[in-house]
Parts: structure tokens; C-alpha cells; sequence
């Protein structure tokens, strides 16, 4: 048939090429913050530890005044962090305690990872109600940002949630895969949204007054009983014509903005660690591979201003996990997700100059045909060469230390928690549970396996008095987590710390041991403080033929205060670096 | 990078002694200097320095464009209201500029569901290329009547193209023999679209065509009537009305119309042309498109097959007008020779493409196409069929085709071809 629709649309994909290329040059030609400025680690002369470590609180949920609120651009943060980069700050994580651990703070919470933790806590997660309350909901608006079909109810306890529909072709899948990451999140240790599945008939839903929406042509306009019903139209029933979706309640506080993984706000007093150099933001690698959450990036957080613990401050949370495990929050996770960035410029001249004879690995990779778990599997996936959709300057300057931390937070996670956990996504076909249940298992022993591996892995360092003085004891995680073959044999020299001076001296040689324990010779104790605290320090290098890296000590600062001894630091190697490949 | 955050950084990495949260300065006499103060001290200085967060502007303009309501829709999705647009020229215009309007009537937009039940929706058109080239045009659409998968649509058109390029008739024609001439007309008409079943497209129209030939206005090139003797080409000294009627069926089961992969869509076209002033030019046409994709051995690599024919037949002492006749040339179809390069009463052509995915936005593909026009079915040869070759770059998202740049290679040279359509 000849007769067409005259109006072609030719001239604005030439625009969109063209913007993309151009604006891809300039962000690339423009200055790239801080991007030089690398500075190096150096050991300072001064004092080391004060009576107060290892602190466990950051105390940046101090009290500041009000903020505005900063949205980030989403095409800025790709394109910038594609061919600019925004790294301030290169080295080792900052915000961590003496013992190497990340203290609670407006960013994190210890959980799993400190303390013990129920399945039914897991399971609860980050849930201060049951969901949106019964009865009517009131349909207050549909966001404009997000490609996933949504919109925003009050329910009749007042609570605002954002209804997030599933698609037509993967019932069940965006909706499952975000509970159950956000309850793996939250476990960790982050600051998540609470998250339901929720099943409701359309008459459930009415528009509430004043209620508006934005159409195609940038006009707002009263929300109608039509357009509700129109984004209902096709998203998948139930026989009895309820519709199953997720409902996430809006996090408390004031939405000042979203954070970036590099840099800090300058109008947040108590933001002082470059994100880059912030170990959860580091780590989050590890745990983003482990559930395929390659759109981690900038966007999917949120910074609310927050009145708690007695003070206003700014809270941070991720969110948006709709494009976790197999989901690829419209539809199935792409193939490429995971394995490359959106741009790889070697990759797309290699793939264009081969003919097609060159083709990626993942391009073979077999997902389950089960539309309700998308492209998801633990065979193939190799954790360290996991990406994300561009790439993340935390992520990138992750080394051992932080894939150390994070892994043996992941490894805290048991088979039958992740059952559960895998149960809250409330699959209704139990072999597609039982399928990602097993994925996600797998992953986990993979990402724990290949980080904890990756420096030298003592940890559970815990001091003793015996009969003749004192002993320090630990234990090999790659050993006790079953990640490594063979045995192990430890080196250990102490050292006395003058920790007034921050000066160390050797007491002593050089000791071998095929035990994990270390009597604490005299020698090894510096000179008290002036809080009169005395201090030894152990370096333990681990001997295990399959693995250099562990040869690098590990500094367990042993503290005797008047008699009272306990452990105050722990400072693992992190020459390791291993950015994305 | 703000002094503020200057000043942070250097603190905590100068005062540090150990890869753990920052350590005081060389004030501390040690005796009662806590961790969180030092933390707290910290943040006290960066109160004194804080400052809101500034865009830059590249940010600031790219955060004004993600937040615009009207650039994303502008360029990534269907648009209503006013527009740019080319004008649809043909090879040859030049560069086309034009203005498009779209609006959807009725109060709940297309954009809340394209596929309501009896949506209206009207366009126009007006686009005027660099070359001479003129089109305004409008039409009225009233689809998915009554909730069923049937579209109707009440169009019209005048159009100018005053360098359109003829090289005579046969495949023997001469490349030096490139001429041109103008074509006009006004048309209307009505058709009727209807998708009887998930893979089953049908459809059928009526249209009034007023065609008018004339000189043509490309200078570098002789105009056809100066060149050739007109009375020797059907149609170019009389042109009358015609009365179009047009049948077509397909059968569409690629896996993705936009940017298939796997599949077919095989399709036939009929449509009779009747001659309402001379009864000299009726005829009727036939139109025949198979397309064939063969992933191997999965969607990142396809081997696309096409073959099309045209076949016009004048009715009883009547003849084909030149200008209603089918072609060969051009992005479409045997690429590496000019637009309109052949033409005569009856073309095939075949093309044979390999596609492969470079990245996930960028396939590459190389193709050969061969062809042929003929005045009589029985004059098709393989010994005369011209052969073009060529590899070819395509742009797309995840699920649709965005532009290709194909360059074609045949006798007659070499040809790139940037264009916003599939070439199948």
C-alpha cells in the first residue's frame, strides 16, 4: 500500500545520534573533576588510636539545617561517568573504623554482617507496617521519571506508596526480584524502601481530588478514572481479575536529591569521605554482583532530609531494584547485562571487525524459559568480571580490603535464609522459586569465594588471658568458609607501638605457627598512652602456596587497657586492587 | 572540586595514620582527645564552607532536557502536536525541511494507551527540500473502531518533484543517459487496515491521483523530454486522472517488525490503476515482498533474505505510464546503482544480507543484491542481472532500528547511503 502516514520521524533520530555524539564529545573534552587528583596513602607519624576505637557510630546524623533539593541528571551521570569520570580521591576506604569496619551511619547499618539475625528479622527487613492499609486507595499521581508503569496511592492510614505494575509479557518478575534484593539490602546493612507484594482489584482504586498528571505534551491535567483503568489495561490478571504489583512506601523524610558514587555534597556538613572512598559504596560491588543489580548507579538512590536520633540530617537509601537478578524492569534483564557497559569502545570495534566470528561469551549463555525469572544464572557468572551498565567510580577503586568486607558480610547469609527471603518475592510457580533460590545461593558462594580469597583472609581476631599471659587467636575465613583448598601455616612478628609517637619496634623474631594463635610475648607491648593504654601489634602473614596475596600481613593491634585487653585494629592489605575488568 | 571539598580531603588524608576514620590533628596533647570529636570537628569546619551543590553546564543542560516534557518525547517517542519532519522525498531532493503536526482528539491522549478503542487522531504535513521538493499533506486516522484491529484513514497530498531521474527503459540502459523530469500531483483517498489475526495483516484503499510530468529543473542533467522523444515514454506527453484501487495481504511473523531477527513477512500487493480521461494508461500492478530471517545460531547473528517483484500489466490496448513503473536503484533495492537507475514494466530483485551484532546499539551487515526490470516477463535472464555488494553499519536500541549507513558497490561505482529505514 502506498499511502503512509506522511509525518516521518527521520530528522529527530538524526537529532538523537547526532546529540548523543556530540554531547558524548563534549562531556569528554570537558574538565574532569578531580579526576587528577590522586593522592597517595601514606603512613602519618602521629598518634594511631584513641579511647574511643573503634568507634561504631560515624555521628554524621548531627543536626544541619535544611537543604535543597539536587536531582541529578541521569544523561549527565552516564555519559559523564562514561567518557569523563568524576573520581576526586583515589586510595583505601575512609569511613572505616579501626578494626576495618564501617561504622553505623546515615549511609549504613551494621546488620548481618555484625550481629546474628533471624530469618523472620531477615525476612521482615526494612518493614515498619504490613503494607498499604485495607480498603480504598486513592491514586495521587503517576511519576514521569522510570520506565516501568507506575503510579503513586495514599492508603487510609495516610501512607503514600508508589504502585509499580508488571509487564504483561513477565508477570511477577520486576515485582519479586525488588523484595527480595530489598531484603537482602537491608540485611547488609542499607537504607532500602519497604517493599510489598501487593494484590488488588481495580475497584480498590479511586482518584483522589487534585490529583494530576503530566501528558506527552508537558501540560498537567486532573487524573481520570480512564487513565487508571487505561494503565491497568494490560498488565497480567489473576483468574479473579486482581492484579498483582509491588507497593513501595515512600521513605520518610524530605526527597532532597539522589547521591553520587564519587565526591560529597557540599551542602551536607556531614558528608566528609569522597563517596569513592566510602567502603559500602565500595563494596556494594560485590553484593550488586551477586544479585545482577547492574543498575546500581547514582540515579537509583535517593537523599532524604530526615529528622531522627534527635536531629535533622540527610539519610541515604538505594533503591530501585526493579533491574536486579533475571529483571530487566520491563522486560527480561538483557543478555549484555552484567557482563558489559553500555559502551565498551574495544568491544564494539573488535565485534564490528570480526564479522560476527568474534561474539561474546555471554551471548551463549541458556536462561530458564520462565518469563517469571528473566535472564538469570549462576554458571556463568564469574564475579569479577560482573559490570554494571556504565561504569561506577566506588565500584572501580573497590580493592581487597573492601571485597574482604563485603564478602564475609555475604557469606553470613545462610541457604535457608535465602529461601526465605526468596519466598517473599511470592513466585507462583514453586520450581521458579526453587530455581532462583539455587541461583542465588550459588552466586553468593561465588562472590564470597572469589573475594575472600583475594587478600590475606584471618579474620574473628579475639584475645584471651591464659596462665602463662595472653593469647591472640583467629581464624582463616577461606578455610572455615570452605573457599580454599588445603592447608595453611602463619607467620607472625609483633611489634610494640608507641601509640603517643605512632611509632612501632620490633620485639622479637619472626614466628611460625600452623595454629591460628599467638601468645602474646611482653616484649610486644609499647609504651602507655596518655590514657595509659599500651598497645602490640601482630603482623600474620598467612602460608598457603595457591595464594601470593595472602602472604601480605595482616596488622591486628592488640590494646591493654589497665589490664582489660581487647582488639582495636585490624588493617588488611588493599594492594590488591582488582578494578572491572 | 570546591574548596570545601579540597580541605575535607587533605584533613583526612594527611591526618590519618592508619586506613580507618580520620584522626585529629597536630593540636591533640593525646590525653583526652576522643574519635568522634575529631569526626565531629570536622563537620563543624565543613558547616562553615558548606555550599549548595552547582551544575555545570553540560549538566544543567542535560538535566533540563531529561526533565523537559518535551525533548524526550521529541526524539524517542511518538509525538503529538507540532513537529519536525522530513517531507518523505525521495533520493534527490537535497536536504528536507519540514513541519508535522500530529493531535490526538478526544480528551485521554495516545499516549496514555495507543490502542484504545475509536481513538482519532489527525496530521498534516507541509516539507520542502533544498532541491525543489514540495509535499503538504493531512490525514485523518480513526483506528482500532469499534475495539476490533481496524484502522481507517482518509488522506491527501499534493506533491512537487521536479528532478526525478530517468535513464530510459531495459536493463541496458545507460548511466550517462541520466535525465530528469518533474512529476506533480494531488491525491485523496481513503484504505482500510485491518489484522484479521495476529499474523495476518489485510488491507485496502481507494485513491484519486491527479499526476502531471514536466520538464525537469536539474541542471547538470538534461531534462528527459530534451533528451529522449517523449512520445516514445507512455505517459509523459498526457497524463490523465486515475482512479487507484489497491488489495494487499501479509503474512507477518518476524520476531520483531522494528528490528527482526527471526521470521518472515510475506506479502502481496495488487492494485489497479484506471485511466479516467484518455483510457489509454490503465493497468494494474502486482507486488510481491517475502522477507526471511535466519538467526545462526542465535539473535546476535542473522542472515536476512529478500526477494520482491513487480509485475505492471496495461489493460487491453493500453499502456503503463513511465512514471507509475517499477525501479531498481537506490537504498531500497539493488543499492550500489543511483535511484531509479533501471525501470521498465516488471523488476525482481534479490537480496541476501549477514547481520551481525557489533554491540548491543551498532550491528554490521554485508549484503549482495541482484536485479533486474524487463518489459516482458518472459526477458528475465540470470546472465543480465546487475549485482551490488556492499557492508553496511545499523544503528538501534534494544528493540528497534534507528538509521544504517550502507556502502554499495557495483559496475557503476560506489554509493553510501545513509538512511532512517530498513532496506527491507
Amino acid at each position: 500500500m502506498p499511502s503512509k502516514p506522511v509525518v516521518r520521524f527521520m530528522p529527530r533520530r538524526l537529532a538523537l545520534v547526532c546529540a548523543v555524539a556530540a554531547i558524548g564529545v563534549a562531556v569528554a573534552s570537558a574538565p574532569r573533576l578531580g579526576a587528577q587528583k590522586l593522592e597517595s596513602w601514606t603512613k602519618s607519624p602521629e598518634r594511631r588510636f584513641y579511647p574511643d576505637d573503634p568507634i561504631w557510630r560515624d555521628g554524621d546524623t548531627r543536626d544541619i539545617p535544611p537543604v535543597a533539593a539536587y536531582d541529578l541528571s541521569k544523561s549527565y551521570e552516564f555519559l559523564n561517568e562514561t567518557f569523563g569520570g568524576s573520581v576526586q580521591s583515589r586510595g583505601p576506604a575512609l569511613n572505616v573504623n579501626t578494626l576495618g569496619e564501617v561504622p553505623d551511619s546515615s549511609w549504613f547499618t551494621n546488620r548481618i554482617g555484625r550481629n546474628d539475625m533471624t530469618i523472620e528479622e531477615v525476612v521482615r527487613g526494612p518493614n515498619q507496617v504490613d503494607g498499604p492499609a485495607p480498603g480504598t486507595w486513592h491514586v495521587t499521581g503517576r511519576p514521569d521519571s522510570g520506565i516501568t508503569p507506575k503510579f503513586t496511592i495514599r492508603d487510609g492510614r495516610g501512607d503514600v506508596y508508589m504502585i509499580k505494575l508488571d509487564p504483561a509479557k513477565f508477570p511477577e518478575l520486576p515485582s519479586s526480584v525488588e523484595v527480595i534484593s530489598t531484603k537482602i539490602f537491608h540485611a547488609i546493612g542499607y537504607h532500602v524502601p519497604e517493599d510489598f507484594i501487593v494484590t488488588f482489584e481495580p475497584s480498590r482504586l479511586t482518584v483522589a481530588e487534585g490529583a494530576r498528571i503530566r501528558t506527552e505534551s508537558g501540560k498537567k491535567r486532573p487524573i481520570e478514572r480512564a487513565d487508571v483503568e487505561q494503565w491497568l489495561k494490560n498488565v497480567p490478571r489473576a483468574t479473579d481479575g486482581s492484579i498483582r504489583a509491588l507497593a513501595s512506601r515512600y521513605v520518610p523524610g524530605k526527597v532532597v536529591g539522589q547521591y553520587r558514587y564519587s565526591g560529597m555534597r557540599p551542602d551536607d556538613p556531614n558528608d566528609i569521605y569522597p563517596h569513592e572512598r566510602r567502603r559500602e559504596l565500595r563494596g556494594l560491588r560485590v553484593f550488586a554482583a551477586w544479585l545482577n543489580h547492574d543498575d546500581a548507579r547514582s540515579i537509583n538512590s535517593i537523599d532524604t532530609y530526615v529528622q531522627d536520633h534527635g536531629g535533622r540530617y540527610i539519610r541515604h537509601y538505594l533503591q530501585d531494584f526493579g533491574s536486579n537478578l533475571g529483571s530487566g524492569s520491563t522486560s527480561a534483564q538483557q543478555p549484555r547485562g552484567g557482563y558489559e557497559y553500555l559502551i565498551e569502545g574495544d568491544k564494539i570495534a573488535r565485534g564490528l571487525v570480526s564479522f560476527g566470528l568474534w561474539t561474546r561469551a555471554w551471548m551463549k549463555v541458556p536462561y530458564p524459559s520462565n518469563p517469571s525469572l528473566g535472564n538469570i544464572e549462576a554458571d556463568f557468572f564469574e564475579p569479577s568480571k560482573w559490570k554494571t551498565e556504565y561504569p561506577q567510580p566506588a565500584f572501580d577503586q573497590m580493592d581487597a580490603a573492601d571485597g574482604f568486607w563485603a564478602a564475609s558480610i555475604a557469606s553470613r547469609f545462610s541457604d535457608q535464609m535465602i529461601e526465605a527471603i526468596v519466598g517473599t518475592g511470592e513466585l507462583s510457580n514453586p520450581d521458579a522459586a526453587r530455581y532462583l533460590t539455587d541461583v542465588i545461593i550459588r552466586r553468593r558462594d561465588k562472590v564470597v569465594a572469589y573475594w575472600i580469597v583475594r587478600t590475606n583472609p584471618i579474620d574473628r581476631f579475639a584475645v584471651t588471658r591464659t596462665s602463662t599471659g595472653a593469647e591472640l587467636t583467629f581464624e582463616n575465613a577461606a578455610m572455615r568458609l570452605h573457599v580454599a583448598a588445603g592447608t595453611a601455616s602463619y607467620q607472625a612478628r609483633w611489634l610494640a607501638l608507641d601509640n603517643t609517637a605512632g611509632t612501632e619496634r620490633a620485639a622479637g623474631d619472626e614466628l611460625a605457627s600452623n595454629a591460628p594463635r599467638l601468645a602474646i610475648p611482653d616484649e610486644a607491648w609499647g609504651p602507655a598512652d596518655a590514657s595509659g593504654f599500651r598497645y602490640a601489634i601482630a603482623s600474620i602473614k598467612t602460608v598457603q602456596p595457591d595464594h601470593k596475596d595472602w602472604l601480605a600481613p595482616v596488622l591486628v593491634t592488640v590494646r591493654d587497657r589497665h589490664g582489660e585487653l581487647d582488639i582495636v585494629g585490624i588493617e588488611r592489605s588493599a594492594a590488591n586492587v582488582t578494578p572491572n575488568q | 572540586m570546591s574548596s570545601a571539598h579540597t580541605w575535607v580531603v587533605v584533613l583526612l588524608l594527611a591526618a590519618t595514620s592508619a586506613p580507618a576514620l580520620a584522626q585529629p590533628q597536630g593540636t591533640d596533647d593525646g590525653s583526652t582527645a576522643l574519635r568522634a570529636a575529631l569526626l565531629a570537628a570536622a563537620r563543624d569546619r565543613k558547616a562553615g564552607e558548606s555550599a549548595p551543590p552547582r551544575r555545570g553546564r553540560i549538566e544543567r543542560a542535560l538535566y533540563r532536557y531529561d526533565n523537559s516534557a518535551v525533548a524526550t518525547p521529541f526524539i524517542l517517542q511518538p509525538w503529538h502536536g507540532f513537529q519536525l519532519a522530513g517531507g518523505g522525498f525521495p533520493a534527490g531532493a537535497g536536504t528536507g525541511v519540514g513541519v508535522g503536526f500530529t493531535h490526538d482528539l478526544g480528551r485521554t491522549r495516545a499516549a496514555a494507551d495507543p490502542n484504545r478503542a475509536n481513538r482519532l487522531a489527525i496530521d498534516a504535513l507541509g516539507a520542502y527540500g533544498t532541491r525543489g521538493y514540495s509535499r503538504v499533506a493531512a490525514g485523518f486516522d480513526m483506528l482500532r473502531l469499534a475495539g476490533a484491529p481496524l484502522d481507517v484513514r482518509v488522506s491527501g497530498q499534493h506533491y512537487e518533484f521536479p528532478q526525478q531521474d530517468f535513464f530510459g527503459f531495459t536493463q541496458d540502459s545507460r548511466k550517462e543517459d541520466r535525465t530528469n523530469y518533474l512529476m506533480r500531483s494531488t491525491e485523496g483517498g481513503a484504505e482500510v487496515r485491518w489484522q484479521a489475526t495476529r499474523l495476518i495483516d489485510v488491507a485496502g484503499g481507494v485513491f484519486y491521483l491527479t499526476p502531471g510530468i514536466g520538464s525537469g529543473t536539474d541542471s547538470r542533467y538534461p531534462s528527459t523530454d530534451g533528451f529522449f522523444n517523449p512520445a516514445a515514454i507512455p505517459g509523459f506527453k498526457d497524463q490523465p486522472d486515475f482512479i487507484r484501487t489497491d488489495a494487499s495481504v501479509a503474512l507477518d511473523w518476524r520476531d520483531n517488525p522494528l528490528h527482526p531477527h527471526a521470521g518472515g513477512r510475506y506479502g502481496l500487493d495488487f492494485s489497479d490503476y484506471r485511466d479516467r480521461d484518455l483510457d489509454t494508461f490503465g493497468f494494474r500492478k502486482v507486488s510481491i515482498d517475502l522477507q526471511q530471517y535466519l538467526p545462526i545460531p542465535n539473535r546476535y547473528r542473522t542472515i536476512a533474505l529478500h526477494a520482491a517483484a513487480v509485475f505492471t500489466d496495461p489493460r487491453s490496448g493500453q499502456q503503463v505510464p513511465f512514471y507509475f513503473e517499477p525501479t531498481l536503484g537506490g537504498a531500497q533495492a539493488l543499492r550500489g546503482f543511483r535511484e531509479f537507475r533501471f525501470q521498465d514494466r516488471h523488476s525482481v530483485l534479490a537480496t541476501a544480507e549477514y547481520r551481525w551484532e557489533a554491540w548491543w546499539a551498532l550491528d554490521g551487515a554485508v549484503f549482495v543484491d541482484a536485479g533486474m526490470v524487463a518489459a516482458d516477463r518472459h526477458d528475465f535472464a540470470l546472465r543480465d542481472v546487475d549485482v551490488s555488494y556492499g557492508i553496511g553499519f545499523r544503528v538501534h536500541s534494544n528493540s528497534a532500528f534507528v538509521a544504517r549507513l550502507d556502502l554499495a558497490f557495483s559496475r557503476e561505482g560506489f554509493i553510501p547511503l545513509l538512511r532512517f529505514e530498513h532496506a527491507f
